[in-house]
């Protein structure tokens, strides 16, 4: 069974195989970020499947009302165009989920640094 | 310590800011960290890694122009020192700028034509942006740095107000349209904003550092800042009232 965590762990890892981002940033609050991981290695460690942390999980996945919302925040590369590259994220980060679950997906993606 | 004054901070070798320099930003104006300690943190070498800066994209952008700034400065500085005519109210109120620049801002929206995708780039990134291309014009300095008008509108008639301190001596009409070209290319490539017009106000000059001449060399040619090459493509028109 796939967690929200390792989804956003997926949808990360595929925002930022998007050419022309630099790197990603936490969508969701670091504090909750941290919180989050930090649960789930506890989790994994009583279930006696400690593991080292698999990547960041940058992507915030919010559920409710029937539908998933995806919060990408990314670094884009000065020799790329903003406007393309996020358009490109944000179809990278639609397939990723249209492939894993039914469940209608938003995605808002934001650049919030050019380097 | 900081190689750069920081403002309300004492600097070693080059003296304190000026009495009137403003004071330091809030310390939460970049996710909890100040101009000051980024500046330690620059001077460290960014080691060891501190993961909240680092994954702060206010962080980073005050960052980079803190950088950009002690490249352009440091020779700057010592040219300065040497002529006793240092102002550091200048550098101080740059470094406000900067602090106040790279916070994330308005979110500035981009369009896709899928209804379910929402996305955006924050006028902090741009405000960095234009920095960045403005720094790179050579010869010149920004200062402060401001889109006005409602970003957070398509279409809506979007104008830049740069100030800039510019290296002694050089041609302040070849300076500042190759900048606002820079400018204007770099906004048109990474955002769908409606630019109407880039704004820029050369309110100070600095010295430029003496070179150390061949021996039959005059002190005028050293002290000559090399004269940025003209743009290649000629910028928009431009309304009469740019300086």
């Amino acid at each position: 069974m796939t967690t929200d965590l390792e989804l956003s762990r997926l949808l990360t890892r595929a925002a930022e195989a998007v050419p022309g981002v630099f790197e990603s940033y936490p969508a969701a609050n670091v504090v909750t970020v941290i919180a989050a991981t930090v649960a789930e290695v506890v989790v994994s460690s009583v279930g006696g499947a400690a593991e080292a942390s698999a990547g960041a999980a940058n992507v915030a996945v919010e559920r409710g009302s029937g539908r998933v919302d995806l919060h990408a925040n990314v670094c884009i590369r000065a020799d790329h165009s903003v406007p393309v590259t996020l358009r490109a994220v944000s179809e990278a980060l639609a397939t990723v989920m249209a492939a894993t679950e039914d469940t209608p997906a938003y995605v808002h993606v934001r650049a919030s640094r050019i380097e | 310590m900081s190689d750069l004054p920081v403002p309300g901070a004492s600097v070693p070798g080059v003296g304190v800011p000026a009495a009137g320099a403003p004071a330091s930003a809030p310390r939460d104006d970049l996710d909890g960290h100040t101009i000051e300690e980024l500046s330690d943190y620059l001077d460290a070498g960014r080691n060891p890694r501190n993961t909240l800066i680092e994954q702060s994209p206010g962080c980073l952008i005050a960052l980079d122009g803190l950088t950009r700034l002690r490249a352009a400065t440091q020779a700057m500085l010592a040219a300065e020192a040497e002529q006793d005519a240092r102002d550091d109210s200048w550098i101080g109120n740059v470094l406000n700028n900067i602090t106040r620049e790279a916070r994330a801002g308005r979110d500035i929206p981009i369009s896709d034509p899928d209804p379910r995708h929402s996305l955006s780039v924050t006028e902090g990134s741009v405000r960095g942006l234009i920095r960045a291309a403005a720094d790179a014009t050579g010869g010149a300095f920004v200062g402060r740095c401001e889109l006005v008008g409602d970003v957070t509108l398509p279409g809506e008639p979007i104008t830049v107000n740069v100030t800039v301190s510019v290296a002694w001596g050089s041609s302040l009409p070849v300076v500042t349209e190759l900048m606002r070209a820079r400018i204007f290319a770099a906004l048109a490539l990474h955002t769908e904003l409606a630019v109407v017009a880039v704004n820029i106000t050369v309110d100070d000059v600095h010295a430029v550092p003496a070179v150390p001449a061949p021996s039959s060399s005059s002190s005028a040619t050293a002290a000559t800042p090399p004269t940025p090459a003209p743009p290649a493509t000629p910028p928009s028109p431009l309304p009469e009232d740019d300086k």
